[in-house]
C-alpha cells in the first residue's frame, strides 16, 4: 500500500472533520497572523498545546507526530543559532552566561524561542486543519474560491501523485539494494532518479493523451461529488476567526505585543540549560539520524 | 463542438510542431511531483542538497520562465497543502530560479556548455539572494537542514547571521542548483523535441561530468567563502 505522506488526511468523525474547510483555513490563517505579531514565545507554546489536545481528540496523534518529525530540528536549530550570535535588533541586551565562546544574552535566547514558537504553533494548527481535510473537499473549496479549473486540477493531480511516485521510487531503491547497489550517496542517486523520472515522463503522455480523450476543459464548471453547505454556523465561525488578529493588534497597541512590563527574564541555569540542550538535540537529530539509519540499515 | 476548441489550443514550439496545451496541463503537475520527489530522493540517499527545483528547471526552460514559476508555486503549495505552510514562503525561491532558466534559455544561456554552467551558477546565487532573507525573518536563521550546522560553525567563527545563513546557503545552492540543471538536462533529453518552446536547448552532459563539474564549483566556494572568513 502506498504510504500516506505526511501530514496527510487522516479520516475521522470528530467536530474539525466536520468543519467547512473555508472556516479551517480561515482559523489557520488567524493564527498565523497571531503568531507573526505576537512577541511572547510563551503565549505561542500554550497556543501550541491547546492545538495538541485537539491534535489527540481528533485522534491523529500518531500522524501530527510523523509531520512534526521535520520541523523539531527547525525549532531547536532556530535557538541555539539565535541564542549562540550578540542580539543584534536589542539595545543593551543583558549577558546571562559564557559557554566556552559564546556569550548567551537573554534577549537572544528569547528570540530564538519566539521564532520556534511560530513555528511548532503554525505547523500544529495546519497541521491538524490538513489532517482533516479530504482532498475532494480541497479541490471543491479551491472552485468555490474561483480558482481557475486548470490550476485546480494541476494543484489535485500533484497531490494524487505524489504518493504514487513517492511509492515508485521506493520500490526502485529497494530493488538496487537487493542488486548491491548503493543506496546512499551521490553515487546512488542517477540509477535511483532516473527511473522516477523515465516513469514520470511517461506519465505525462499517458495523462495527456486522456485529457485530450475526455475534452479538458470543454465544460468549464465542473460537478463537485463532496461539497459542504456554507451555512449561518460556518458565517459565525469565519466571523469568529478574526478574534485573534484583533487580540493580537489590540496587544501590539496596547500591551507591547505581550511582553511583560519588566521584560522577560531567566536565570543562568536555564539559559544555559535552553542553548546546550537545543544544541544537543539539533546536532543529535542531524547527525544522530544518519548514524541509526546507517546501523538499522545495515541490519 | 467545445471538444475541438480544447484540441486547438497548442503553444508555438521553435522546434515546430506545437505543444497541445493539455501535454503542458499534465507535465505542470507531474513536474511539481518531480520537485517533491527531489527532495524525498535526496532525503532517502542522505545527500545534503535539495534537489526541489529539478521540475521547475525541466518546465522553465521548455515551456517557459512563467510556466516554470507556477510549477514553482504549485509545487510549495502542495507542500503547504501537506507539511504544513512553512514550505509556502520558499515558493518564491522556486519562482526567482523558475525566471532565471527560463530567461536564461530564452536569451541562448543553454546553448553550450560554458554559457550553461554560467546559467546553473546564476540561478544558485539568485535563489540565495531570495532565500536568505526568507530564512532569517521567517525562520530565524535555520530551517532544520543539515546545512543549519554550516551557519552554526560559520556564525561561530564571528559572521553575523546575514552572512552565514547567506554563505551555507550558497555552498548549498551552488552544487544542488548545478546539478539539478544537469538532471534537467537528462530528462528534457527524453521529452519530445517539440516541447522546447523557449529555444533550443544542448544536448544533455555525462552526469559524471557533471557530478565533477559540481564538485569543483563547490570546492571553489567553500574556498571563497573561508578565505573570506580570514
Amino acid at each position: 500500500m502506498a504510504r500516506v505522506p505526511v501530514g496527510a488526511y487522516v479520516p475521522g468523525d470528530s467536530f474539525f472533520h466536520k468543519a467547512h474547510p473555508f472556516v479551517k483555513f480561515y482559523w489557520v490563517g488567524s493564527f498565523v497572523i497571531f503568531c507573526f505579531f505576537n512577541k511572547n514565545p510563551y503565549v505561542n507554546y500554550s497556543l501550541t498545546l491547546i492545538g495538541l489536545v485537539f491534535v489527540v481528540l481528533t485522534k491523529t496523534f500518531p500522524s501530527y507526530v510523523r509531520a512534526m518529525v521535520i520541523f523539531f530540528p527547525a525549532a531547536f536549530a532556530m535557538i541555539f543559532l539565535q541564542s549562540i550570535v550578540p542580539p543584534a535588533v536589542f539595545d543593551n541586551p543583558e549577558l546571562l552566561a559564557e559557554i566556552g565562546p559564546f556569550s548567551l544574552y537573554t534577549e537572544s535566547i528569547i528570540y530564538g524561542m519566539l521564532f520556534s514558537s511560530r513555528i511548532l504553533c503554525i505547523c500544529t494548527w495546519s497541521i491538524l486543519m490538513l489532517m482533516t481535510l479530504h482532498p475532494g473537499e480541497l479541490s471543491s473549496a479551491l472552485q468555490k474560491a474561483r480558482v481557475p479549473y486548470t490550476v485546480n486540477f494541476m494543484i489535485t493531480t500533484t497531490l494524487q501523485l505524489i504518493p504514487i511516485l513517492q511509492r515508485e521510487f521506493g520500490i526502485i531503491l529497494s530493488a538496487q539494494k537487493s542488486r548491491a547497489m548503493e543506496a546512499q550517496g551521490f553515487k546512488a542517486l542517477l540509477p535511483s532518479i532516473i527511473p522516477v523520472f523515465a516513469g514520470a515522463i511517461d506519465r505525462v503522455s499517458q495523462l495527456s493523451m486522456s485529457l485530450e480523450t475526455r475534452a479538458f476543459g470543454a465544460n468549464k464548471e465542473r460537478t463537485l461529488l463532496r461539497y459542504k453547505e456554507f451555512t449561518t454556523k460556518e458565517t459565525v465561525l469565519s466571523i469568529l476567526s478574526l478574534a485573534p488578529i484583533v487580540l493580537v493588534f489590540y496587544g501590539r497597541a496596547n500591551f507591547n505585543a505581550f511582553v511583560p512590563l519588566e521584560g522577560f527574564s531567566l536565570s543562568p541555569f536555564a539559559g544555559s540549560f535552553i542553548v546546550i540542550f537545543c544544541g544537543t538535540a539539533f546536532l543529535s537529530i542531524i547527525f544522530g539520524a544518519t548514524f541509526a539509519i546507517r546501523l538499522l540499515g545495515k541490519k | 463542438m467545445n471538444e475541438q476548441a480544447t484540441q486547438g489550443e497548442k503553444l508555438s514550439s521553435s522546434t515546430g510542431g506545437g505543444v497541445p496545451l493539455t501535454y503542458v496541463i499534465a507535465l505542470v503537475p507531474v513536474a511539481s511531483v518531480l520537485n517533491v520527489i527531489g527532495g524525498t530522493v535526496a532525503g532517502a540517499l542522505k545527500l545534503p542538497i535539495f534537489l526541489d527545483m529539478i521540475g521547475t528547471a525541466v518546465v522553465a526552460m521548455t515551456i517557459g520562465p512563467w510556466w516554470g514559476a507556477l510549477v514553482g508555486v504549485i509545487t510549495n503549495l502542495t507542500m503547504g497543502f501537506l507539511t504544513g505552510p512553512v514550505s509556502i514562503p520558499f515558493a518564491a525561491c522556486n519562482v526567482v530560479g523558475a525566471l532565471v532558466w527560463g530567461y536564461g534559455t530564452r536569451w541562448g544561456f543553454a546553448n553550450d556548455k560554458l554559457r550553461f554552467f554560467g546559467l546553473s551558477v546564476a540561478s544558485a546565487v539568485f535563489v540565495s539572494l531570495m532565500a536568505a532573507p526568507i530564512v532569517i525573518f521567517v525562520f530565524g536563521g535555520a530551517t532544520g537542514h543539515a546545512s543549519d550546522v554550516l551557519t552554526a560553525g560559520l556564525l561561530a567563527a564571528g559572521n553575523d547571521m546575514w552572512a552565514a545563513v547567506f554563505s551555507s546557503n550558497i555552498i548549498v545552492s551552488s552544487a544542488d542548483k548545478i546539478l539539478s540543471s544537469f538532471l534537467a538536462l537528462a530528462i528534457i533529453g527524453a521529452l519530445p523535441t517539440n516541447l522546447q518552446v523557449t529555444g533550443p536547448i544542448m544536448k544533455a552532459e555525462n552526469m559524471g561530468t557533471a557530478v565533477l563539474i559540481t564538485a569543483g564549483t563547490v570546492v571553489g566556494v567553500i574556498l571563497t567563502v573561508v578565505s573570506m572568513n580570514l
